[in-house]
């Protein structure tokens, strides 16, 4: 079984149907499209309903085998050259040679697909639905097709159309999330892992924002912040993207690409810039942590490619990350010598447990109660003026360092000078800069200095 | 070792085309498939041909019905499948046949409009004993008068 599973996955093949890999309808399809002939080459994507339900009921074994039934069916009822992939757990794509007879195709599929199947005594029945990009008339690559036909897939449709043509309209669709799932699985997932570095360096920029000591007003560290340069949507904020990027999985390439990159401009910086009291700091998102070990094999790899001091890497993790993974997981990220800072604090649900249990270098106060610190209505400008008395108190005595995010005004900046804040992070010295506007911003204040 | 029976028993919308005299002769190169592979792996039934409808019982081993109906599910010479009923039974209902025809009949007959007209409320077991009576009665019609 396990030579015969072998021998499938060297020949680019799904080990459960047969069906061709992810990977491989790609490769297959681009082959196709450069080969070009005339003809129009129709690219379907399909995907089973509620398949998680389905395999929660049913239980694993008999899911597998609904989703080995479905594949023989959908070969069974293609063309002999039509390509056929298992594109995920439940999703399939197939690309056909021509668009001849299509939508008989596509309803005779929609037709034996949706059959009862009897497996191990119990019938079941999946419900399916399709999208559809053509070859030379949507797109030329394999990527810009399934990702269209994807797109079509999950358009707004009525319940009882089950099969979807990709038009351009659906671009302009408010159903931005959904774009940017594709998207970002189009631009992450289906690269091959040796060309990753080039499409994120091509996709992603990673934007350093200064961060300023109290003490002595210089830049004593950045925070990286990524920015998706979407083809069609300009700049993505990471609010809108990294949600996204944590629900289908890919946060864990994109998070391993920024600490990379982070570290290896910084390595560049702090030389010829000779700054040496200098951190870096990374967010890393509570679904890095769920695989803490994987993280710290990641980390090490980037920490030796990139020549990096670990000491002057600080890893920001949220209230939440504390709150969805446990301590001793955490704790993890750190043996190898860098600094954990707490992100957004005040905002989420860390307990002073948290304060007391993990070792952290800094915690980062949010920045809605500095927003308020000048408020006009006095009653919010008080409470929130005694938080943050209370932060940097309660972090004096635990002997953890003090970020003050959100700063935007030389008022804030005066007070939180003033009250014994460590470093300040804000619009007002400055906003997260690209890596070349941020080497002009180190030169310039080094003058001043 | 005697192994657990399973019956499987379904209707379908015949797409069979032409003239009845067409039609049969399509049900006889069905039958003729049925009863070869059938009588391979043990597997016995019944098939009916009623107004544009086939209404068929499969019983055998779990494996070879699953395995027969699978191959049914392919094929495109009918659609709208609905199982009537599918278990494990103590024994079979046409042991004499690997599949038996219980009538090709132009209109729909009376005895399988029950069965076809409430597809979404079909009581498994009742329906599926309905079914076994229906196509049992008629194969003996059938095989008494010729029909």
């Amino acid at each position: 079984m396990i030579v015969g599973n072998l021998n499938e996955l060297l020949q680019g093949l799904d080990p459960l149907t047969g069906l061709f890999r992810r990977d491989i309808v790609f490769d297959k399809l681009d082959e196709m499209l450069i080969e070009g002939n005339e003809n129009r080459v129709p690219v379907i994507v399909i995907e089973l309903h509620s398949f998680k339900h389905l395999n929660d009921g049913v239980g694993p074994e008999i899911g597998d085998r609904v989703i080995k039934g479905y594949a023989k069916r959908l070969q069974r009822a293609s063309p002999d050259n039509a390509i056929i992939g298992r594109m995920g757990g439940d999703g399939f794509a197939i690309v056909l040679d021509n668009d001849q007879n299509l939508d008989e195709y596509l309803d005779n599929i929609l037709d034996i697909t949706s059959r009862p199947f009897s497996l191990h005594g119990n019938v079941i029945v999946v419900d399916s639905s399709m999208g559809v990009s053509i070859g030379f008339k949507d797109g030329d690559t394999a990527i810009e097709l399934l990702r269209y036909a994807d797109i079509a897939l999950h358009s707004e449709k009525p319940e009882s159309k089950k099969i979807a043509f990709f038009d351009e309209s659906m671009l302009s669709d408010v159903r931005l999330i959904h774009i940017l799932e594709n998207d970002l699985r189009y631009t992450v997932v289906d690269q091959k892992p040796e060309l990753l570095k080039a499409v994120a360096s091509k996709s992603f920029e990673v934007y350093y924002q200064p961060q300023i000591s109290t003490a002595t007003l210089d830049i004593i560290g950045v925070e990286a912040l990524i920015r998706w340069k979407h083809p069609e949507r300009g700049y993505v904020s990471p609010e809108d993207f990294i949600p996204i990027a944590e629900d289908i999985g890919v946060i864990q390439l994109l998070g391993v690409w920024v600490l990379k990159k982070a570290m290896s401009d910084m390595q560049t910086l702090c030389k010829k810039y000779a700054l040496n009291d200098f951190t870096v700091s990374v967010n890393v998102s509570p679904k890095q942590l769920e695989k803490a070990s994987e993280f710290v094999l990641q980390l090490d790899n980037a920490l030796e490619e990139s020549n990096f001091p670990p000491e002057k890497l600080v890893l920001e993790i949220t209230e939440n990350a504390v709150l969805e993974n446990k301590i001793s997981e955490i704790v993890k990220i750190t043996e190898r010598g860098c600094l954990l800072a707490l992100d957004d604090f005040g905002t989420g649900y860390a307990s002073m447990n948290v304060l007391r249990s993990l070792p952290l270098y800094s915690a980062k106060l949010d920045q809605v109660f500095i927003g308020n610190l000048f408020n006009e209505d006095s009653h919010i400008q008080k409470k929130d003026e005694q938080v943050f008395k209370a932060f940097i108190s309660m972090c004096n005595a635990l002997d953890i360092s003090t970020t003050i995010e959100g700063a935007e005004t030389k008022e804030q900046c005066k007070h939180i000078i003033e009250n014994g804040g460590n470093k300040i992070q804000g619009f007002y010295y400055s906003r997260p800069l690209p890596i070349d506007d941020l080497e002009q911003f180190i030169q310039k204040r080094k003058t001043q200095s | 070792m005697n192994e657990k029976l399973y019956t499987i028993s379904y209707f379908s919308k015949s797409k069979l085309e032409g003239s009845l005299e067409k039609v049969e002769e399509q049900v006889m190169d069905i039958l003729t498939v049925a009863n070869s592979r059938n009588s391979e792996c043990s597997v016995t039934g019944a098939l009916l041909y009623s107004g544009g409808y086939f209404v068929q019982v499969l019983e055998g081993s779990l494996e070879k019905v699953e395995e027969i109906f699978e191959s049914i599910q392919n094929d495109i010479r009918h659609n709208q499948i609905t199982i009537i009923k599918n278990g494990y039974i103590n024994e079979r209902s046409f042991p004499k046949w690997s599949m038996a025809l219980a009538g090709i009949q132009k209109e729909v007959l009376p005895d399988v409009e029950g069965i076809l007209n409430n597809p979404e409320n079909i009581d498994a077991n009742q329906a599926g004993q309905e079914t076994v009576e229906v196509l049992s009665n008629l194969l003996n019609r059938y095989e008494e008068e010729g029909i």
